[in-house]
Order: C-alpha cells, then structure tokens, then sequence
C-alpha cells in the first residue's frame, strides 16, 4: 500500500514538474495584442542541428521585426504536427512558417491552412516550386550539386572512368533531390556509381554509413575512387570509414556542419562540401514576409539559394553555425 | 558373491542430432551464416581483415549487450540502455570541449551511466514500476537530456589525446575489441564466480525463492541496473571517441541491437536464461548478418527485413524451449 502510493506521489510530482518545465511546446493558445504579428512555427526535424539552428534563428529575427512567434515542434510526428497546424488555424495566427518538414506529409496542415487563408512561409519547403506556399525558400539542389560533384571530379584528377559510391537517404525530399542530379552529372562525368547506400535511419547515419563504407572498401579493395555523401552526418561517417581502413578514397558532402568543416579543414580525405546558406535564406524569407504585409504579395513563391563552396582554403574560416 | 542384475540401456541417439541442432541452434546458425558468405564471397568475407571489421564493429555493441545481459539475467530489461550511452558520451564530449582534463571528463561519463541505470533500478526495484515502463519513461527523459547537453547539434573538436580510447590500433586490432574483451570478461566473471552474480541469477529464476533464500531483492535489482548504466556508459563512451564526435541520438539505435542479441543468446541454454557466451553469439550473428549482407551487395532496405524476420525466428525458439521446460 505504501509503495503504491509513493509511486503515485512519485508520478505527479514527475507530471507537475513536466508541466512546469514546458514554455512553448503544446497546442496553440492563441492571445495576444491585436497589432502584433502573430507567426505560428511548426517543424518535425528540430531534432536536426541545422533545423535547429534556422527554427531558432528564425525565431530571433522575428522578434527582433516585432512579431510574436509560438513554436511547435514535433520530432517525426506527422500526426501531432498536422494536429498541431490545423488547431493553430482557428487561433487567428497571421502566417505560418514551416521548416524541416515533408511536404507530402504535412498535406493536410498545410490544406488546413489555405484553406483559411493563412500564408504559409517555408523554409526547406519542397525542392520544386509549390503553390500551396506563399513563399518556400529553399537550397538551390542544383548548385549543391555542381560544388560536390565538382569538388569530387578535382580531387580525383577528373571524373572519367572512376568509381564513386553514393550515400542517400530517400525519405528526405532535398537529399535525393541533389542525389539525382549529382548521379547524373557523375555519369555523365565519365564515372560509374559503383553502388548507393541508402541510409535507413538518420539518426544513426554516421554509424550506419561507417559500418556500411568499410564493408564496401574490405570488399572492394582499391575498387573505390571517391564518395560522395547527400548530407553531413553521412560524409562524417564516410570520412571516418576511409580514414580508418587507409584506403585511398576522396570523399565529399552535399551539405555541411562545424564538424565536417573541421574535418576538410585538416586536409582529410573529406576533400569538400557543399555548404547550404541558413543565413541567405533566412533573409530571403523575412524579407518575404514583410513584403507581403505590405503588399498582400509576394513577388515570386519559390526562392532558390545557391550553395557556398567549401574547401581546405576557407574551411576553418566560414562560420557554419551548428 | 550375490549375482548383481544389469540392465543395459540404450540411450535413444536418432534425434540427437536433432538435439544438438535443438540446443545449440544458435551456435549453428553463426556457422550457417559464415559458411554461407564465406561461399558467396570467400576471397573478401574469410579473411583476417574482414574478420577485423566485424569485430571492430560489434564491439561497442558488444558492450552495450553485456550490460543488458546483466539486467536481463536478473529477469529485467533495460530500454535506455541505448539512450544512457548517448547521454555519456555526449557528457564526455562537452566536459572536454570546455576544458576539462580527460580522466576526470570520463570519469563524469561513467558516473553519469552510472546514475542512470540507478535511476532505473530505483523506479523498478523500489517504487513496483514495470521494467518496460520505468524504462522506457527513463529511456525518453535520457534522450531528451541528451539532446540539452549536445544543445542539439553535434559536439566536435574533441582534443586528440581522447582518440586513443575509440582510434587506436595496437597490435593492428582497433582498440575498442580490448575494450569489448575487457568488459566481457568481467562481466562473465562476475555472473559466473561471484556472489552478486548468483543473486542475479537466482533473482531471474524466481523472486519469490530468492528473497526466501534470504537475498535483499531490491538492492540486487538495483545494483543490476547501476552496472547496465555503468556499461553503457563505457559503449557510448568509446563511440563518440571512434567517431570523433557526439550527436543527441548518437547511440539510441544500439538498444534494439542489445536487446536482440541477449535473446538471441538466451536460446543457447536449456533453460532459456540470458547468459553472456550467449549474448556474445548473438552479437557475431548480427554483426556477421550485417557485414555479409553489406558485401554481397544486399540493399539496406532489404537487410532492415532480414535482420528483423532473424531476430524474430529466435526469439521465438527461445520462447518455445522455455515453455517446453
């Protein structure tokens, strides 16, 4: 009897200190002065640093313009993040702003909120313009694209006749949009895609692409030229395959972190990466918004932000963030 | 001289191959595994590299399943095992981004392990909670801190004396197989030669019998749980200094892993108890299932499918043995 009710005790202290530790996290609440620009931020893939880093970012500038934003984040719950924008369309928010998300999986939020009305803002929307955005800012993939292949073709003295494995993971709209186009440039380079890794969870993507680059290379000796990884965790794993079993293999990313310019920095096997600009497209999407406060529109829905070029000669001196 | 009668008996031997295949299933199914990459690839599967990287790439699995073992031959299980050595390393990690001299970095890290699983064994031990509850609630509230202590990024520019532990290579064989080594065999010492690890064993057979047998049931259950975390802690640890860096989720997928090969190790024993020589199998069926499929060329997809149905089959002849028992 005394055990029970220690656990019930102990279970409720637990909830109350839950609750108390929640800020910003939960249903719309709705409330505020009626002048102020109310923004409602919704994302899945906070959990991801460099989600992370433009939610946050994005959450600083506009308070900085004035606006008022509530954040609602899920960590790959379509389900709640659906639940999440259709309540928050009933709770006269002004726009929306979306970040690391699926389009296709947030389909029924996003109807929600067209259908209301509400302007939904995007970051890393959908690689291909999409009319249920007001304004989707987004990597250009083809840029992405030229700098990592183009990184790989100097490292590895041209393209022509070497083999290149490739690291993917499908679920995400921008990697295997950047994938597609860098394989076909590869080939049409003159190399062969010798194989594609696609990684089944992103969470685990260093670990899972260094156990899977080293049985590669422990069966293929000397059957590998260079790597080329969809997105920066994979090109740490890569790196780290290559590094370890000393194989003579160039590897590059389609996308960046602190970790991986590090790492080129070093002058690695990790030869380069393809750098997407957080900073650029943030601009680009506050500058929307305000546009369309003034105006009611925007001039064009879709915004493609090149990459930024990293190498071992501004490696240690581009500022990546996260 | 009386006149003894003798009675011969014959011991039945048509299903004793049977037998054999029925009790040590798991053993030969390691072999199958080998045999049959060694035959689909034998010039790159059956070498002493390939050998190498399988082991060099259970190891810190390795780790993780002998600390589920320990709580798993107690008759609980650990979901945040996992979780608990992301957690450390990613404590490690930011200890020696800020400065902290390495030992006393690690020693934080395998304290914080430490209280974790402790935490677990509390919440089971004390307050009645169900092993898979307790757990998982803890396994989420770990990954969460995790994600706090990393600020949701990935902690890099470690310094390079912390490389040793996870990059190493005496004798040419990576450094965390020493370390997996070490670690089984205190584990295996400890179940099979000492006090503690026959309570942990007689608590798994039957609770009820062993506070009887006068064991103090609670503090076994929790000190069971403390060297889960301590474990995992080691794991998470020799991870983030192999890899060079620490993530928020960096280890989370090693529980799944740990917990399959400690069932899959249960099936080597008559009685169906967790066992570390068992987990050990187990470990090599995964790793060998998974460097053969990666050679032969076997899609990741595919392999996530076959991993899966394998683990299930065991599972399943563990369950059928214990109920024949």
């Amino acid at each position: 009897m005394k055990r029970s009710v220690l656990g019930i005790v102990a279970a409720a202290a637990a909830s109350v200190l839950a609750l108390t530790g929640c800020t910003t996290s939960g249903a719309p609440d709705g409330g505020s002065d009626d002048d102020t620009f109310r923004v409602a931020a919704f994302s899945a893939g906070y959990a991801s640093p460099a989600i992370k880093y433009v939610v946050d970012n994005f959450q600083a500038q506009a308070e900085a313009e004035g606006w008022e934003v509530q954040l609602f984040t899920t960590n790959d719950d379509y389900d709640g993040l659906n639940s999440y924008v259709q309540t928050a369309t009933t709770q006269d928010f002004d726009a929306f702003f979306l970040a690391g998300f699926d389009p296709r999986a947030l389909g029924v939020g996003i109807s929600a909120a067209n259908d209301a009305g509400i302007p939904v803002f995007a970051i890393d929307g959908d690689p291909q313009p999409n009319d249920v955005f007001t304004l989707d800012v987004i990597s250009d993939q083809q840029s992405l694209s030229d700098i990592s292949v183009g990184l790989l073709d100097e490292a590895l003295g041209g393209l022509d006749g070497k083999n290149v494995l490739m690291v993917e993971f499908d679920p995400a709209l921008s990697i295997s949009a950047r994938a597609a186009i860098s394989r076909e440039q590869i080939e049409a380079a003159g190399a062969t895609v010798v194989d594609t890794f696609k990684v089944v969870n992103i969470s685990a993507s260093v670990d899972s692409t260094l156990a899977y680059v080293k049985d590669y290379l422990q069966a293929h000796p000397g059957g590998l030229d260079g790597i080329w990884a969809g997105w920066a965790p994979a090109g740490i794993g890569a790196f780290q395959a290559v590094a370890e079993s000393g194989a003579n293999v160039k590897v590059v990313s389609a996308d960046t972190m602190g970790a991986i310019n590090e790492i080129v920095a070093s002058g690695a096997p990790l030869v380069g990466a393809a750098m997407q600009d957080w900073d650029a497209a943030l601009a680009e999407l506050i500058a929307g918004i305000n546009e369309y406060r003034e105006s009611g529109e925007v001039a064009s829905n879709y915004i493609a932000v090149p990459g930024i070029r990293i190498d071992p000669s501004n490696a240690a001196t581009v500022e990546v963030g996260y | 001289m009386a006149q003894a009668d003798t009675v011969s008996i014959s011991v039945p031997t048509s299903n004793l191959p049977l037998r054999l295949l029925w009790q040590g299933g798991l053993i030969v199914a390691l072999l199958l595994l080998i045999v049959i990459f060694g035959a689909l690839r034998p010039e790159v599967f059956l070498t002493v590299g390939n050998l190498r990287n399988i082991l060099e790439q259970v190891a810190i699995l390795s780790i993780i399943a002998a600390a589920q073992t320990v709580v798993m031959v107690a008759g609980d299980f650990d979901l945040s095992v996992g979780a608990t050595a992301t957690l450390s390393g990613a404590v490690v990690a930011s200890l020696l981004i800020a400065g902290w001299a390495l030992p006393l970095a690690i020693v934080v890290g395998l304290l914080v392990g430490l209280a974790a699983g402790l935490t677990n064994g509390v919440l089971v031990a004390s307050l009645r909670l169900s092993p898979f509850i307790a757990t998982l609630a803890t396994m989420t509230s770990i990954g969460g801190l995790a994600y706090i202590v990393t600020g949701g990024t990935t902690l890099y520019g470690l310094p390079e004396e912390f490389f040793w532990i996870g990059q190493s290579r005496p004798l040419e064989i990576p450094m965390p197989i020493f370390f997996a080594a070490v670690v089984a065999v205190i584990v295996w010492v400890v179940l099979r030669f000492t006090v503690i690890g026959r309570r942990w064993y007689a608590l798994g057979g039957n609770q009820d019998v062993a506070r009887l047998a006068g064991i103090n049931v609670s503090l076994a259950r929790v000190l069971a749980f403390g060297v889960a975390g301590l474990g995992a802690a080691i794991g998470g640890i020799i991870l983030v200094s192999r890899l060079g860096n620490a993530t928020p989720t960096g280890a989370n997928h090693y529980m799944l892993y740990a917990i399959a090969a400690v069932f899959l190790g249960m099936t080597l024993l008559r009685s169906g108890q967790a066992n570390l020589p068992g987990t050990l199998v187990g470990v090599l069926i995964i790793g060998v299932m998974s460097n053969g499929l990666n050679i032969v060329g076997v899609n990741s997809y595919v392999q996530q499918l076959l991993i899966g149905i394998i683990i299930i089959a065991a599972v399943a002849l563990s369950a059928l043995r214990t109920r024949r028992h």
